[in-house]
């Protein structure tokens, strides 16, 4: 089960709104490689783990998750907070501000909302490990975007920090990769004999 | 106002399980029970947050569920990745998890 902790994994501590990055940095709250559609991936993928270190790093990368999508979260609430009319107006805010005000939504840049059609979970522990190495890519790859649109510093730093966990997590389901297609051919696991 | 039972109640609303005394299974379920008190408690304290009477009740909850949740651990191994400190090979991964 879970428990919750009153602090963020990483600062967030942003002085000056901006809701045109709010828009972009949603996405990775609730875009097709966000943060939401990694945790609820790895934490449903465990289940169907064939040995304790793929289950481990599945249910603590699934959770650490969770800390990421509320980082994103504080983000894009501090961005939008205490906004003029003209602001939201000017800085292409009003679609999003009229269907939700200054809530944090889960969607994508693009205003998609979240589906679960942006994960999988197969039941087979290479394709899914190879989904999750790919996954952190790919979020690497946004949160890189995001740096390059993205100028103000307060931003960039947990943006940074977001980036490397990504590398991280890529480093870790690699690791579990090899030791899932190392086991002896002789064994068996969920079915599934490795060769 | 909140109802003096509350925390018997949690314990006693569960299916019986049949869970010899002193086994795993049979500490495990009065972690389980000691942390849900003082989780549902927490709940009502968040709307009540000056209820003396609740505060009294969920300060013995947690407690109780610190001590009990030490003497599973020292007997059947970490619940939190924390409690694995020191453990060679690491404990935390070890099968059966909470879905097993």
């Amino acid at each position: 089960m879970w428990s919750y902790e009153k602090k963020l994994q990483y600062p967030v501590k942003i002085k000056n709104t901006n809701p045109k990055l709010a828009q972009f940095i949603i996405s990775q709250y609730g875009g097709p490689d966000g943060e939401l559609a990694a945790s609820l991936r790895y934490l449903s993928q465990r289940f169907s783990m064939p040995t304790d270190i793929t289950k481990a790093i599945l249910n603590d990368i699934g959770t650490e998750e969770l800390a990421h999508l509320e980082m994103i979260g504080a983000i894009v609430h501090q961005l939008t907070r205490n906004l003029t009319t003209d602001q939201i107006v000017d800085q292409g805010f009003g679609a999003y501000y009229v269907d939700h005000s200054n809530a944090v939504y889960p969607s994508s840049a693009a205003g998609v909302p979240f589906t679960a059609a942006y994960i999988q979970s197969k039941g087979d522990v290479i394709a899914d490990l190879t989904e999750d190495m790919a996954a952190e890519q790919k979020a690497r790859a946004t949160y890189d975007n995001i740096l390059r649109v993205c100028d103000d510093p307060d931003v960039r730093d947990p943006i940074k920090f977001l980036r490397q966990r990504e590398v991280v997590h890529f480093q870790r389901f690699g690791e579990a990769l090899r030791h899932v297609t190392d086991l002896s051919p002789c064994k068996k696991y969920n079915g599934v004999t490795f060769k | 106002m909140i109802n003096c039972d509350m925390k018997n109640e949690a314990v006693q609303s569960g299916e019986k399980q049949t869970c010899p005394s002193g086994s795993k299974d049979a500490l495990m379920r009065e972690v389980q029970a000691a942390c849900f008190a003082a989780y549902d408690l927490q709940l009502y304290l968040n709307t009540h947050p000056t209820d003396s009477r609740a505060m009294m009740m969920y300060t013995a909850a947690v407690q109780r569920k610190k001590a009990l949740t030490e003497e599973y651990e020292k007997a059947y191994g970490p619940i939190t990745a924390d409690s694995a400190a020191g453990t060679m090979p690491w404990q935390w991964i070890k099968s059966p998890w909470t879905w097993e």
